[in-house]
């Protein structure tokens, strides 16, 4: 028994200090000759000063051990071992930390393959000392079509790994009537005015307003639907909301796989202190959406595409089906004074239709010089286009360009900016043509951006394994302060419903 | 019950008279032993080889990975434990005997921890089989719910969920009352996020049990308030603080179908499908009257009614196992044709099509697809039963969910597969089949990485690594894919133009409809043949002429026009008397045949097609114009 006390204590032993020791560099290791292979690709990639460790797996098949060495400029030393490199949390941060303006990180990896250790060649990380906002929100949904279940809107700290759920749809879901969740927004990047809409059961607006949670009914006898895509005015009370007749059809043989369509678009505001909506654009021959305002609150950035119906035979909307590729749209913008709540006429800021491409989803920089945008050959919805790319429009000169550095040869789509205005995030399905994922890149003075990064995991796996898209990725400078429950008590209860007025003000 | 075991009763018994009670009740107990035997042999027999396609179905609509992602992914929600175990197991029906062995296995674990929860004496052991019964009827009565249920590794998750709850009363029994008061919120508290809903049925029971019971007045009030309470404030405790994907009402429904079958609140007895509540229902009620009795106390009249009583109670667990088996030759046939077309063995989907009953629409068009995989469609395609059977199911069943996949990949209609493959993905869950069916659709769509992705899922499944592997080998080397069969020929029916189209999930009639569209673009002999065939099923005649035209322009070297386009080419011609048909040879014995059914037809002139159908049954029965004039009102769901 004795003995056996003993063999077991000394087994327990070695297991602890097998574990416990910290890995050591290999002694005089072979070069490869080569740049190692990571999943992610984090080569050659700027993050934050302040980002979570970037977790990685080398791709070198039979080898059986690893060591990662992260070196920081001034000298000091981070060493992880395995295939998947996964940096401690408070050594990532310390090394980090040690950097204090931007700089490189070497990265040198080693692996052993046949009782020999090789060294691959160096890559590099460059760190900047531009911050990123600590939150991002996001809906977890299936790249799914009709279909729809389990959804969540989640809060993740970019700052760690760590996720909480904003909202789930089951809270309130049952088998006969399923809750949709979509389009969550802010106001300055702030928890205290935010939405997000709940479509069919218990549907409406979970709408923030200083912190008082409401449930809200945008849809009026005078507007095509309620409110779709939101846009909070950064600087005065309203919102500006796409109201969207959309509809689904699928390619029969096109990669793309399916087409969303607005086959009626208009845009409103909507004052919150007063309940009530008025239109700003509602054209019967232009599909206007996605609403944004620059930041000073009085011009108001947007998508509309002109289409006239030429066959009379058939419905409008079932030429727009037919005719799906003539659908383009065009950037726009249109001055708002906030004390009559008057609009001008629309400026045509990039006709894309003339070029043959369809501009989305606008986002004016914190800083109201550029504009970020997604563009695609046609079409409202680049999430499914495939030559969808992000670009980049410097309002003072008028010059727009495609964000090279960022884009891939895979959708990418749904832009936006961080607070400080030195980074965007976009939704990209570079990974498998299939599933978007949140890319994040730094802005650098002249506006143009670096390769960008994927948001780091805790597992390196993670997006290669996980079933579900990153939708709609929002930053936030502060967590969303209410609980699931409590929203989900809002949304069980009545809405106010808002009432149409020709001036909302 | 009175603890009475055989041993015991034997020793027990000094006199004669004694000795002589004790021989008959130990031959009783061994006959009754042999009963039981043999009903789970017969159970395990019916499961292996009478329900073999079902339980293979089973399979592959469900799945298992062994990765930290699926595991976390199950204990997300509660009864998280139950429902990765049993998706384990689920896994054996891959291999319908073993998984009906291991199946039967634990319904017979049950049987033995109703016995000991129980206390049954061995000369009572078939009031122990009843409760099993109805725990196996939970899965026999299914039926096409097979396609619909939500719950991960559904058909184990009753058995394993009762075994707990058996175990926990077996371990609550011996304990004192100190260790009982620990015990029973322990169960629960644990178990809950564990096992669901039978950790608070297991808490009821327990707390019956103390009722009963109990030597001490206080836990005989205690306990079962206690397990009310803990059943009350649990499954809410929980909402509140660990769960965010379940609804407060739906807590208490989970591990069991509540949610597909909405127990609570919210249209409890929509349509018939209260039904299939029965034997949940039953279980639980069982459960609680033998929790309830106490001590089993054999009365005198029971004990000299003995011998009566038995061949009942095994006539009422027959009558029960009987009447909530699902039976259903139509949806046999079409679970062995499914298994088949996966094992591409298309004369046995075309030879398993010939029934002489009416078939349901899922059996005509796979067997229509086998008929022109095996070139036999020109000549059998009208031959055997036709029609639309309703499926014998107490809900609404598509055929989007049972076989639309697997009619849109073998259509060469790829994008629609993967299309269903997703949606019924988001709302099912991951399935192997739809895994399969979506790694095909996107390798025949030349979309490699996008089926890199789900072939990397089905290697971390269990039985289908090797498939997983060969198809990640033409992913890798594509140039492989024109040796496969499997996708080669559905590729041969991909001739049609990109166009943005909806099905509104009638897959047949979408099916039906855009066949036609492949006349615009070159065809395939074999794409020519299915828009004939689609254009025959919908009798029109403009489009037969283009269709058969387009048949003829892509078989020139034919010898002799299938009997049913001869068929089909008489009909028509009589019906469009502007067709020229001079130039085709036929068969004289299929013109005399026509002839005879014109003059037939003269015969019952005033009647309707519906009154005539059976004079030309035995005759014309198995001709393209007894389809045409006498199947109608076909209904495709």
């Amino acid at each position: 028994m004795k003995n056996f006390i003993y063999l077991m204590t000394m087994i327990l032993a070695a297991v602890i200090a097998v574990t416990s020791c910290s890995p050591s560099l290999p002694d005089s290791p072979l070069s490869s000759k080569k740049q190692p292979k990571i999943c992610p690709d984090y080569k050659a990639v700027t993050i934050p000063c302040n980002i979570a460790p970037l977790t990685f797996e080398i791709i070198e098949p039979e080898a059986t051990d690893f060591v990662t060495k992260f070196v920081s400029d001034n000298g000091n030393e981070l060493l992880v071992s395995g295939r998947n490199v996964t940096p401690s949390l408070d050594e990532w941060r310390s090394l980090l930390s040690s950097m204090k303006n931007s700089g490189k990180l070497t990265v040198d990896t080693y692996f052993e393959k046949g009782g020999k250790w090789y060294a691959n060649n160096s890559f590099y990380i460059n760190v900047s000392s531009d911050s990123i906002d600590r939150y991002l929100s996001y809906r977890l949904i299936p790249p799914s079509y009709v279909a729809y279940e389990k959804l969540d809107i989640m809060q993740r700290d970019l700052t760690t790994y760590e996720e909480e759920v904003i909202y789930n749809n089951m809270l309130l879901s049952t088998e006969q009537s399923a809750q949709c969740i979509n389009c969550h927004s802010y106001k300055n990047y702030k928890t205290d005015n935010m939405q997000f809409h709940a479509r069919q059961h218990l549907g409406g607006t979970l709408f923030v307003h200083n912190g008082e949670l409401r449930k809200i009914d945008l849809k009026t006898d005078s507007t095509i639907s309620a409110g779709v895509y939101p846009a909070f005015n950064p600087v005065y009370d309203v919102v500006a909301y796409s109201v969207n007749n959309t509809g689904q059809v699928f390619h029969t043989v096109d990669r793309n796989k399916v087409e969303v369509q607005d086959l009626a678009s208009d845009l409103i505001l909507y004052n919150p202190v007063k309940n009530t909506v008025s239109h700003i654009q509602n054209s019967d021959t232009d599909l206007e959406v996605f609403p944004c305002w620059s930041p000073d609150g009085r011009t108001l950035f947007f998508c509309s595409a002109h289409f006239e119906a030429k066959d009379t035979a058939i419905s409008v909307q079932k030429e727009e089906i037919l005719r799906y590729k003539d659908i383009k749209y065009n950037l726009l913008s249109c001055r708002w004074d906030p004390d009559t709540y008057e609009f001008s006429e629309p400026d045509t800021l990039i006709d894309a239709a003339k070029m043959g491409k369809s501009i989305t989803l606008p986002r004016v920089s914190p800083d109201g010089r550029y504009v970020i945008f997604a563009m695609g050959e046609y079409g409202c919805f680049h999430v499914w286009h495939r030559d969808a790319d992000i670009c980049m429009l410097e309002l003072a000169s008028g010059r727009w360009y495609k964000l090279d550095n960022s884009n891939s040869s895979e959708a990418e789509s749904y832009p936006s900016w961080s607070s400080n205005g030195k980074w965007i995030m976009f939704s990209s399905r570079r990974d498998d043509t299939n599933y978007t994922r949140v890319y994040i890149a730094h802005v650098g003075p002249n506006g143009r951006t670096s390769k960008a990064f994927l948001l780091p995991q805790e597992t390196p796996s993670h997006h290669v394994i996980f079933e579900k898209s990153y939708n709609r990725p929002e930053f936030m400078i502060e967590p969303v302060k209410f609980t699931p429950y409590e929203a989900a008590d809002v949304l069980a209860g009545e809405a106010a419903k808002a009432t149409f007025t020709e001036n909302c003000k | 019950m009175k603890n009475t075991d055989k041993t015991e009763t034997v020793a027990k018994g000094n006199s004669k008279t004694n000795d002589k009670k004790a021989n008959r009740f130990n031959i009783t107990d061994r006959m009754l032993n042999s009963v039981v035997v043999l009903f789970f042999v017969v159970v395990w027999l019916l499961l292996s080889f009478f329900e073999t396609a079902q339980l293979y179905r089973i399979e592959s609509l469900s799945l298992f990975m062994d990765t930290k992602m699926f595991f976390k992914d199950m204990m997300s929600a509660p009864s998280g434990l139950l429902s990765y175990v049993a998706s384990y197991l689920v896994q054996f029906f891959h291999y319908p005997v073993l998984g009906a062995a291991i199946y039967v296995a634990l319904l017979y674990v049950a049987y033995r921890l109703v016995k000991k929860a129980f206390d049954i004496p061995a000369r009572w052991s078939l009031l122990a089989l009843l409760p099993v019964t109805f725990l196996l009827a939970t899965n026999t009565f299914m039926g096409y719910w097979i396609y619909y249920m939500k719950i991960p590794g559904y058909y184990y998750v009753a058995v394993l969920g009762f075994i707990s709850i058996l175990a926990s009363l077996v371990a609550y029994k011996k304990m004192r009352l100190w260790g009982k008061f620990i015990f029973l919120p322990m169960s629960v508290i644990i178990g809950y996020p564990l096992i669901g809903v039978y950790s608070l049925v297991g808490a009821l029971l327990m707390g019956v049990y103390s009722m009963i019971n109990a030597k001490n007045i206080v836990a005989r009030i205690a306990m079962p308030l206690l397990a009310l309470m803990l059943i009350a404030a649990v499954p809410a405790l929980y909402y509140y603080h660990l769960y965010t994907s379940t609804s407060l009402i739906l807590m208490y429904g989970a591990a069991v179908p509540a949610y597909q079958w909405t127990l609570f609140g919210f249209d409890w007895f929509s349509g018939k499908v209260w039904v299939m509540w029965l034997p949940f229902l039953f279980l639980f009620l069982n459960i609680v009257i033998y929790v309830s009795c106490g001590k089993f106390k054999e009365g005198e009249k029971i004990v000299k009614r003995y011998t009566m009583i038995q061949p009942l109670l095994l006539l009422i667990v027959v009558a029960v196992t009987w009447s909530f088996w699902f039976s259903d030759t139509n949806f046999r046939i079409e679970l062995a044709q499914d298994k088949a077309m996966w094992d591409e063995d298309w004369e046995r989907v075309a030879d398993l099509g010939q029934v002489k009953h009416t078939p349901t629409r899922q059996i005509v068009m796979n067997r229509n697809i086998a008929l022109l995989r095996t070139r036999r469609a020109g000549e059998e395609m009208f031959r055997w039963e036709d029609g639309s059977a309703e499926t014998k199911s107490l809900i609404s069943v598509r055929l989007a969910q049972t076989g639309g996949k697997m009619s849109y990949y073998q259509y060469g209609r790829f994008n629609f597969c993967y299309r269903w493959c997703v949606e019924d993905a988001v709302e099912y869950g991951w399935r192997i089949e739809y895994l399969k069916h979506a790694v095909r659709s996107l390798i025949a769509n030349g979309e490699y990485t996008l089926a890199r992705r789900y072939v990397d899922m089905l290697k971390h499944t269990t039985f289908h690594k090797g498939w997983a592997e060969r198809f990640d080998k033409m992913i890798q080397n594509p140039k492989l894919v024109e040796k496969e069969q499997e996708i080669v020929v559905p590729r041969q029916l991909c001739c049609y133009k990109n166009t943005l189209d909806v099905d509104d999930s009638f897959v047949e009639a979408y099916l039906l409809n855009v066949m036609t569209s492949n006349l615009f673009v070159d065809q395939t002999p074999l794409c020519a043949e299915a828009t004939l065939m689609s254009a025959l099923i919908r009798k029109d005649t403009q489009l037969f002429w283009n269709t058969m035209i387009a048949y003829l322009n892509t078989h020139k070297n034919l010898y002799r026009i299938p009997t049913h386009y001869q068929e089909a080419l008489l009909l028509y011609a009589n019906i469009d008397r502007r067709a020229d048909i001079s130039k085709f040879k036929f068969d004289e014995k299929i013109k005399k045949r026509f002839s005879n059914f014109t003059k037939h037809t003269s015969k019952y002139k005033g009647m309707t097609e519906k009154e005539m159908a059976p004079y030309f049954k035995d005759d014309f029965g198995d001709t393209y114009w007894y389809f045409y004039f006498f199947i109608r009102e076909i209904m495709s769901n």
